[in-house]
């Protein structure tokens, strides 16, 4: 049988991991946090519907991107689970239960951003309502995405909080990097608490993105101890 | 029987019965009750029908379960060509069948409001009936959201029939192209919904690659003797 490339070595295993969790944090970031912080007027329905009418092109996008980076993101969260089983096969099981739940709500919370496009699109349905009943229907949708987004990064919180473990209890990544992004998992899980989470911010973020930061570009110019990684995988008799 | 030619029969009667009762509620409903840009004439139908839509509703959510049945089914079966693909395709299965259960509430929502209960009564009937349009291609939006799934799930699906070796390598590479055949009409959904209808159309030699190997499943099996001892 032909090995795939993603079981030839645990440090190839690691590079892909870290480009989907690359392409994840580009795409949602963009599809999800900044094109629409650039469109959303806060607590002005008129001026972001002008915003999203005027750009619709980038609004349209900003979802196609939101999208690609759901689909990164399982792939990115299963790798993860291959990367650490060695760790603990439980745990790692369990982080990717999370992690798959938090993709479904993430992919919720895109459908609630395209919302507006139908309001904007509908035309003779929507003739019963005055334009500014219109704004104030496309506005809910995407503060109604907005809050999918924060139950979605309270359960990627989670998600990272077991993964810091899994790295701390490792013999093949350092353990400061562990101990980041249990961090960051913290930060996230503010968001359970909305009102919490937005006191907080940007110093939750601050806070949060040395712990992704430091973990991708760990993963992609260094990957795993392969040796370390094996000798783990051989105690608990787990090959490749 | 052999048990891979068991395990392949079994995914192929799971497939089948999905097949069966997906295009109830993914087409027939919806092509009965929903009247594209009428949002009165969609209220009607459905008020009228209400059974059927709730019928759909339930064979959405009821689709979702075999769904996950037939990713378990079919992991039992490709486990061992490569148990990485195989839970890759599982894991792209199981957020597919979140996504789909969620969405079913914009449906429920639609239903909600075309009923107009008591609290709603603040709201005229014109109203009411625009908001619960708005929840009905709230839901179709969420399909296309969906095909994006139902289009990646296919593509280590493909990969391990093309390797399995026990089933004929044309069927992996029909899946493969199936795969990309989702993953174009959601995108069309997004920035060219007018031309949606007719890229489905085109595209159904494509979508046929998971028929195919549905029944190929169910009626061929798997060819034991191409199998390793072990197996």
């Amino acid at each position: 049988m032909t090995e795939p490339i993603i079981q030839r070595s645990p440090r190839s295993l690691a590079r892909i991991a870290g480009v989907f969790d690359f392409l994840e944090g580009l795409a949602s970031g963009f599809g999800q946090i900044i094109i629409p912080g650039m469109l959303v007027v806060a607590g002005n329905a008129a001026a972001t519907a002008a915003n999203i009418l005027a750009h619709g092109s980038l609004f349209r996008f900003s979802i196609l991107a939101a999208l690609i980076g759901i689909a990164c993101h399982v792939v990115w969260i299963f790798l993860f689970y291959k990367l650490f089983k060695p760790v603990n096969r439980s745990i790692s099981l369990l982080a990717a239960f999370f992690g798959l739940v938090a993709v479904a709500i993430q992919a919720f919370s895109s459908l609630l951003q395209a919302a507006p496009l139908i309001i904007m699109e509908a035309g003779q349905s929507f003739s019963a309502f005055n334009i500014e009943q219109l704004q104030a229907l496309t506005f809910m949708f995407l503060r109604f995405s907005a809050r999918a987004f924060n139950i979605y990064l309270a359960f990627f919180g989670i998600w990272c909080v077991l993964i810091g473990y899994l790295i701390f209890r490792s013999t093949f990544m350092p353990r400061i990097l562990g101990v980041l992004e249990a961090l960051a998992g913290l930060c996230w899980l503010t968001f359970l608490w909305p009102p919490l989470g937005h006191y907080l911010s940007p110093y939750n973020q601050i806070v949060a993105a040395p712990g992704e930061l430091s973990l991708m570009l760990w993963l992609l110019v260094f990957g795993v101890n392969v040796e370390r990684w094996k000798e783990q995988a051989a105690q608990h008799s787990l090959g490749l | 029987m052999h048990p891979t030619v068991k395990a392949a029969r079994i995914a192929g009667a799971v497939y089948l019965s999905m097949v069966l009762t997906a295009p109830f509620s993914l087409i027939y409903v919806p092509s009965k009750l929903i009247v594209r840009g009428n949002a009165t004439a969609t209220a009607n139908n459905i008020l009228a029908h209400e059974t059927m839509f709730r019928l759909s509703i339930m064979g959405d959510l009821v689709g979702q379960v075999i769904f996950i049945c037939l990713a378990i089914a079919l992991y039992r079966l490709l486990r061992d060509v490569n148990r990485t693909w195989a839970w890759l395709m599982v894991s792209f299965v199981l957020v597919s069948a979140a996504v789909g259960f969620l969405n079913t509430l914009n449906n429920v929502a639609a239903l909600i409001l075309f009923r107009g209960d008591e609290f709603l009564t603040v709201f005229d009937q014109v109203r009411r009936e625009a908001l619960g349009m708005l929840f009905i291609r709230l839901h179709s939006q969420g399909q296309f959201i969906d095909e994006i799934f139902w289009g990646l799930w296919l593509f280590p699906f493909g990969l391990l029939v093309f390797r399995s070796g026990f089933l004929p390598r044309f069927l992996g590479i029909w899946l493969m192209i199936n795969c990309f055949g989702y993953l174009v009409l959601s995108v069309t959904a997004l920035f060219f919904p007018l031309y949606y209808e007719a890229a489905f159309r085109f595209s159904q030699p494509v979508l046929f690659g998971e028929l195919a190997t549905m029944l190929w499943l169910l009626i061929k099996g798997a060819k034991v003797t191409a199998l390793p001892v072990t197996a």
